[in-house]
C-alpha cells in the first residue's frame, strides 16, 4: 500500500454534490444530445446493468457463471415470443420473461450449483450453448429467422399511450432498470444480512455452514435474483433492438462481455460493474471513432484483460481505491520474475 | 432402414473425427489435469497453429505437413514462456485463483483472435499439401479420407508419447509429483517452474501441431478456434479431468455421437445433441464417463 | 457560516463542469450542421468482425459511385448547380444492435440518406431506425427475403431477394443436358441460407426434378457425415446455401471422401477471391449465382458505360476484381443519383423533401452497367429490385467465373457432368 489516498476519497467538495450533478445529466442526457447518444447511453447502461447481474452470482457468490448470457436470450424470446407469437403487449412479455427466467433459473439451480469451480462454468456454458441451439430449431422462436417484434404505441398496455415509444422511451426505461439492479445490489449484498451470508459461502462453504447458513438454499436465491435480472434487461432489448436472433441474444459473446465487465470493474463490489461496464462498452461502441474501421480493439482488449488480472487483480475499483499502488506493482513484477526460473 | 454401406462409412467418419479431437483433447487434458490450468486459449492455438500452416507452407513447396516440426519448437518456447505468468495469477493471495487463471487465458484468446483477425483479416485460408489427399477406399468398409486418418494418428501417438513421458521418465515423475502436492514436489528439490514449463509448453506445441492438421482437414480462419475450445472441453469432461487414457473413449463417443446424430436424426440436431450430453454428464458423473477423473474443483 | 458557503461553490462548480462536458459532448454528438452545399450520404456498414470482408465490398462499392459522380461531374446538378456527394461510414461492426447504433449515428449528423450494410441480420435492424425517422434507405447487399416482407415504407435494395436468385440459378442449371434426375440440397441454419436452399429446393421441384433429401445443420458441423449421407443418396447435382467457409468444408470433405455429383451449385459468392483461396485445388468447376459479372452484356448508362469499365475502374481503383455485391452497392448510389436530380431539391434535404424522395424511388426506372433497376409496390417482395437476371456461373480451372446460363446470357459452355475429383 502506498500512501496516496484513494481517488474517490479525493474528489473537491462534497460529493453528495457529484451525485447530484451526475443524476441532473443521466435524467437529462437523451433531450442533451439526441437519439444516436441516447442509444450509447442506453447500451452503457445495459451493460452495466448486466455486468452487476453478472457479477452477484459472479463476484459476490463466486460462481463462474459461464452461461450467464443465455438468461438475457431468454428474456428477449420471452417477450418476443408473447409479442408477436400471441399478440400480447409488451408488459405481459415482460412478466412472462420474468417468470420463465426463474422458473428455469432455479430447474437449473438445483442440479447445477451442486458442482462447482471450473465444473460449474463448463456446465453453465454448455447449457447456454445448447439452449442457443435449441432456440435455432424451434419454430416458436422464429428458428433460423428470428422474431421481428411490433413496436406501435399500443404494444407497450395494449392500450396506445400518448407518448412515442422512441430512443428517449428507452433510455428511461434502461436508466430505470439500471438504477434499480444497483439499489437492490446495495441493499441485498451490502446492507442486509444476506449479503454476508452470499459472502461467507463463497469464501468459505464449510465455514458457512457450520455458522448455520444454509448454503444450499442460498447460492439458489443468489442465482435465481442475478438470472432474472439478465432476463428483465433482455426483455426490453429486444423491444428496443426490433429483430431478435438465436446467433445475436443467445451468443456466447454477451457472457463473455459480463465477465470481462465485472473483472475489469472489480468482482464482488457494488461499483466495479459501473466502471468496468462503462469503459467496455465505450471501448467497443466507439473504437470506430478513434481506431478507425480496424479490429485493433480486439487484441486491445485482450491485453488489457491479462494486464489486469497480473498486476489489478481487484480491477479498476482497486486502483481507485488506492489498492493497487507503485509498490504493488513493483513487488508484483518480482514475484513474477522469480517464475521465469526455467532452467 | 439402415443401408449397410452407409453405416459404416458413418462409424469411420466418427472414429476420425474423434481422432481430431484426441489431438486437442491430450494436450489439454495434460493441462487441466496435471497443471490444474483450464487454458480457455486451447482453440486459439490450434487456430494459430493452421494460420502457420497457411502462412509458412507456401514456403516449403506448399506442403503443410513440413512445417509441423517448426510449429512444434515455436510452440514449446512460446508456452514454455506464458506458463510462469498463469502460475503467477493462480497462486499468491489473491482472490478467486481460479477465475482469474480462467480469466487470464481468456484474455490471452481474446488477444490472439483479434490480432490474427487484425493482421490476416477475416477470410479462411487454404493449408495446402500435396502427400495428404483425397481417400482411400477400402472395399466392403468405406473410404478413409488421407489427412483424416494421419491426424487420427498422430493424436494417438501424442497421447503414448505423454504417457510414456509422464509414467516412465523422471521429467514426467517429477510433473506428477507437482500435481499431487506442490509444496512437498518443492520440499524435494524440484525445479516446480521448469517442469510446469516445459509440461504447458509440450501441451501448446501438441495442439498448435493439432492446429496445422486440422487446418489441413478444413482450412483456417480467425474465428475458428471457439468450437474447439468447446471440443477440448468436452473432451477433458467425458474422459474425467486428469484422466489421459480416457480422451480416447472420449474422442471415440464424441466423433460416434456427431455422425451418428447428423446422418439418423437430424443435422439440425448435432450441436444441441453434443451440448445436452456435457451438461447430463457433468450432473450425472463429473468425474468422466469412466468415473476415473479427479474430482478437483 | 463559511463551511456553507464553500460547499456551494463547489457545488456550483462542479455543476459548471457537468454542463461544459454537456456542450463538448453535444458538439462532437451534432457534426454537420444545417448549412451544405454537398450531399451527405451515411453508410452504415460492418466495417469490423466477422462480416468485414463483405463490409469492405459494400464500402468499395459506395465509395466507387462517390468518387466517380464527383471527380466525372463535379457531383449532382440540381436547378444549374452541381453538389458534391459526401459518404460518411458508422461501424455496424457486425453486429445488429452496433448496425442499428450506426444507423442512428448517420441520421444524428444530419444525412440526407442512408446506405445499407452488408449482410441480412444487420439490415433487419437498421430498417426499423429508418422508418422511425422517416429516413430513405437503399442497401446494395443485403438478400434476405425477410427485409421485403416486412413491407418497410422507406427501406430499397437492389440485389434481388436470394429466394429470386437461387430459384433462377436453380432452374437454369436443371436445364443443363443431359438433364439431371434427382437433387441433394443442404443450408447452414442461419436466415440467409435457409431462404437459399429453400429456393433451390422450390426450384427442382418445380422443375419435376427429385429432391433426394432437404438437410439444414449449424456452420461448425463436421462435413463428412453431410457428405455421406448426400454420397449415399447418389444424386445428379448437390444444391447448397451457406457462406463461403461453408462451400470450403462442403468441397474439402467431397474431395477427401471421393463424392463427385454431377455438380455442385453454391450461394453465396463462389466468384470471390476468398472462396478460390479457402477451396484452393477443389474450387474449379463450382456452379455459382450471381446477378453481374465484369462480362455480362448490359447496355451501361448513367455513370459507367459498361460492366466491363466499371470492372476496370474498380480493379484501377483498389486493385481487386468487383463481385455483383459492389457493383449493387454502386448501383444504389446511382439509384439516389438520378431520383435527387428527378426531386430536384438542392442539399440539405428537409423531411418533406425525404418523403417526395420515397415516392420518386418507387416509381423510378435506372438504366445502369448492373441492369435496368426499378422496385417493386407492395407484394412479398416490396422495394425490392427484382428486374436484375440472375446469372448461372461456373468457375473455370483458373477460378475465373464464365456465365454458363440461362441461355439467352450464357457467354461460354458448361463443363458438365464436372469431371469426377481424381480425374482432375
Amino acid at each position: 500500500m502506498t500512501g496516496t489516498a484513494p481517488v474517490i476519497d479525493r474528489l473537491p467538495g462534497d460529493r453528495r454534490y457529484w451525485f447530484l450533478a451526475l443524476g441532473v445529466l443521466l435524467l437529462a442526457w437523451p433531450f442533451l444530445f439526441g437519439s444516436f447518444w441516447a442509444r450509447i447511453g442506453l447500451g452503457a447502461l445495459m451493460w452495466i446493468g448486466l455486468a452487476q447481474s453478472w457479477n452477484m452470482i459472479g463476484g459476490y457468490a463466486g460462481y463462474l457463471d459461464f452461461g450467464h448470457g443465455a438468461y438475457f436470450g431468454i428474456g428477449g424470446f420471452a417477450a418476443g415470443i408473447a409479442m408477436v407469437q400471441f399478440g400480447y403487449p409488451f408488459v405481459v412479455g415482460f412478466v412472462l420473461a420474468i417468470v420463465v427466467a426463474a422458473v428455469l433459473a432455479y430447474l437449473v439451480a438445483v442440479p447445477t450449483l451442486r458442482l462447482t469451480g471450473a465444473y460449474f462454468a463448463i456446465a453453465t456454458w454448455a447449457l447456454a450453448e445448447s439452449i442457443k441451439q435449441a432456440a435455432l430449431i424451434l419454430e416458436i422462436t422464429g428458428g433460423t429467422f428470428g422474431l421481428s417484434l411490433p413496436r406501435s404505441p399500443d404494444t407497450f398496455i395494449g392500450i396506445a399511450v400518448p407518448f412515442a415509444i422512441s430512443e428517449t422511451f428507452f433510455y428511461y426505461a434502461m436508466l430505470l432498470l439500471c438504477t434499480a439492479t444497483m439499489l437492490v445490489t446495495y441493499y441485498l449484498f451490502e446492507r442486509h444480512e444476506f449479503g454476508y451470508r452470499v459472502k461467507a459461502l463463497r469464501d468459505d462453504q464449510d465455514a458457512a455452514e457450520s455458522l448455520g447458513i444454509d448454503t444450499t438454499r442460498v447460492k439458489r436465491q443468489v442465482y435465481v435474483l442475478s438470472c432474472v435480472v439478465a432476463a428483465v434487461f433482455g426483455s426490453v432489448y429486444a423491444w428496443y433492438i426490433v429483430f431478435i436472433h438465436p446467433n445475436d441474444v443467445l451468443a456466447p459473446i454477451v457472457t463473455d462481455r459480463m465477465v470481462i465487465m465485472a473483472l475489469l470493474g472489480g468482482l464482488g463490489t457494488l461499483t466495479g460493474p459501473i466502471f468496468g461496464g462503462l469503459l467496455v462498452f465505450l471501448l467497443q461502441r466507439l473504437s470506430s471513432v478513434f481506431l478507425g474501421s480496424s479490429t485493433f480493439y480486439l487484441p486491445l482488449i485482450g491485453v488489457l484483460i491479462m494486464v489486469t488480472v497480473l498486476f489489478a487483480p481487484s480491477g479498476i475499483i482497486g486502483i481507485l481505491r488506492g489498492e493497487v499502488g507503485r509498490d504493488d506493482v513493483r513487488k508484483n513484477l518480482k514475484e513474477l520474475g522469480e517464475k521465469f526460473d526455467l532452467l | 432402414m439402415v443401408d449397410i454401406g452407409l453405416f459404416t462409412q458413418i462409424v469411420i467418419n466418427g472414429l476420425l473425427l474423434g481422432g481430431i479431437y484426441v489431438t486437442i483433447g491430450v494436450g489439454f487434458s495434460l493441462a487441466f489435469g496435471v497443471l490444474e490450468v483450464v487454458d480457455f486459449a486451447v482453440g486459439e492455438y490450434v487456430m494459430v497453429g493452421a494460420f502457420m500452416g497457411a502462412v509458412l507452407a507456401p514456403l516449403f513447396g506448399a506442403e503443410g505437413v513440413f512445417v509441423i516440426p517448426i510449429v512444434l519448437v515455436v510452440f514449446f518456447a512460446v508456452g514454455a514462456l506464458i506458463q510462469p505468468l498463469i502460475h503467477h495469477v493462480t497462486t499468491g493471495d489473491r482472490p478467486h485463483p481460479l477465475l482469474m487463471g480462467l480469466v487470464f487465458t481468456f484474455g490471452l484468446a481474446t488477444f490472439l483472435r483479434g490480432g490474427v483477425l487484425t493482421v490476416f483479416g477475416p477470410n479462411s485460408q487454404d493449408v495446402p499439401s500435396s502427400l495428404l489427399t483425397g481417400g482411400i477406399a477400402v472395399p466392403g468398409l468405406g473410404t478413409f479420407p488421407v489427412v483424416r486418418t494421419v491426424t487420427a494418428v498422430f493424436g494417438v501417438s501424442g497421447l503414448v508419447v505423454f504417457m510414456y513421458y509422464l509414467y516412465r521418465t523422471r521429467g514426467g515423475m517429477a510433473i506428477r509429483a507437482i500435481a499431487e502436492d506442490r509444496t512437498n514436489a518443492r520440499l524435494m528439490g524440484i525445479n516446480i517452474n521448469r517442469y510446469q514449463s516445459i509440461a504447458y509448453g509440450a501441451y501448446a506445441a501438441l495442439t498448435g501441431s493439432a492446429g496445422v492438421f486440422i487446418g489441413m482437414t478444413f482450412n483456417a480462419s480467425p474465428g475458428m478456434g471457439l468450437q474447439y475450445t468447446a471440443f477440448a472441453f468436452f473432451m477433458v469432461v467425458l474422459a474425467g479431468m486428469g484422466y489421459l487414457p480416457g480422451v480416447i473413449i472420449a474422442g471415440i463417443v464424441l466423433g460416434l455421437t456427431q455422425s451418428f446424430t447428423a446422418v439418423y436424426i437430424s443435422g439440425n440436431a448435432v450441436l444441441l445433441v453434443l451440448f445436452a450430453i456435457i451438461y447430463v454428464v457433468l450432473l450425472v458423473s463429473p468425474a468422466g464417463i469412466l468415473g476415473k477423473g479427479e474430482w478437483a474443483t | 457560516m463559511p463551511r456553507k458557503h464553500d460547499d456551494r461553490r463547489t457545488f456550483l462548480k462542479s455543476v459548471g463542469a457537468a454542463a461544459t462536458t454537456v456542450g463538448l459532448a453535444g458538439c462532437a454528438g451534432l457534426g454537420g450542421g444545417p448549412e451544405r452545399d454537398t450531399f451527405l450520404l451515411g453508410a452504415v456498414t460492418s466495417l469490423s468482425g466477422d462480416l468485414r470482408f463483405g463490409g469492405g465490398v459494400t464500402q468499395r462499392g459506395y465509395d466507387m459511385w462517390a468518387d466517380t459522380i464527383n471527380r466525372e461531374q463535379g457531383g449532382i446538378e440540381i436547378g444549374g448547380d452541381t453538389y458534391e456527394v459526401e459518404v460518411e461510414y458508422a461501424d455496424a461492426q457486425s453486429n445488429p444492435s452496433a448496425g442499428a447504433d450506426a444507423a442512428s449515428q448517420m441520421i444524428n449528423a444530419g444525412a440526407d440518406a442512408l446506405l445499407g450494410p452488408y449482410s441480412s441480420n444487420v439490415t433487419l435492424s437498421v430498417c426499423p431506425i429508418a422508418e422511425q425517422n422517416s429516413m430513405p434507405h437503399i442497401t446494395g447487399s443485403a438478400e434476405s427475403p425477410q427485409i421485403w416482407q416486412e413491407g418497410y415504407q422507406y427501406s430499397f435494395g437492389t440485389i434481388p431477394t436470394v429466394s429470386i436468385i437461387g430459384n433462377e440459378a436453380t432452374s437454369a442449371l436443371l436445364n443443363l443436358e443431359p438433364q439431371p434426375e434427382s437433387v441433394y440440397v443442404t443450408g447452414v441454419n442461419e436466415p440467409f441460407s435457409e431462404a437459399t436452399a429453400v429456393s433451390m429446393r422450390t426450384a427442382a421441384e418445380d422443375a419435376g426434378v427429385t429432391v433426394e433429401n432437404y438437410e439444414l445443420f449449424p456452420r461448425d458441423t463436421d462435413y463428412t457425415n453431410v457428405v455421406s449421407a448426400a454420397q449415399n443418396a447418389d444424386p445428379d447435382l448437390h444444391l447448397h446455401g451457406g457462406h463461403i467457409g461453408s462451400h470450403v468444408d462442403l468441397v474439402s470433405a467431397a474431395s477427401q471422401l471421393g463424392y463427385s455429383p454431377d455438380g455442385f451449385l453454391m450461394h453465396y459468392g463462389v466468384n470471390t477471391g476468398s472462396y478460390k483461396d479457402g477451396a484452393g485445388a477443389q474450387a474449379p468447376y463450382t456452379f455459382g449465382a450471381t446477378v453481374w459479372i465484369p462480362s455480362v452484356d448490359r447496355s451501361g448508362g448513367v455513370l459507367f458505360d459498361s460492366p466491363q469499365a466499371y470492372a476496370d475502374a474498380a480493379e484501377a481503383a483498389y486493385g481487386s476484381a468487383p463481385d455483383y455485391t459492389q457493383a449493387g452497392s454502386t448501383a444504389a448510389g446511382i439509384v439516389y443519383q438520378e431520383a435527387l436530380k428527378e426531386l430536384n431539391a438542392a442539399p440539405p434535404l428537409s423531411q418533406d423533401d425525404k418523403d417526395e424522395l420515397i415516392g420518386i424511388l418507387e416509381e423510378i426506372e435506372v438504366n445502369t452497367f448492373y441492369g435496368d433497376v426499378t422496385f417493386e409496390v407492395g407484394g412479398e417482395y416490396h422495394h425490392n429490385n427484382i428486374n436484375t437476371q440472375t446469372l448461372l456461373i461456373q468457375l473455370g480451372e483458373d477460378g475465373s467465373p464464365t456465365i454458363v446460363g440461362p441461355e439467352d446470357a450464357a457467354t461460354g459452355e458448361p463443363n458438365y457432368p464436372v469431371p469426377a475429383w481424381d480425374e482432375r
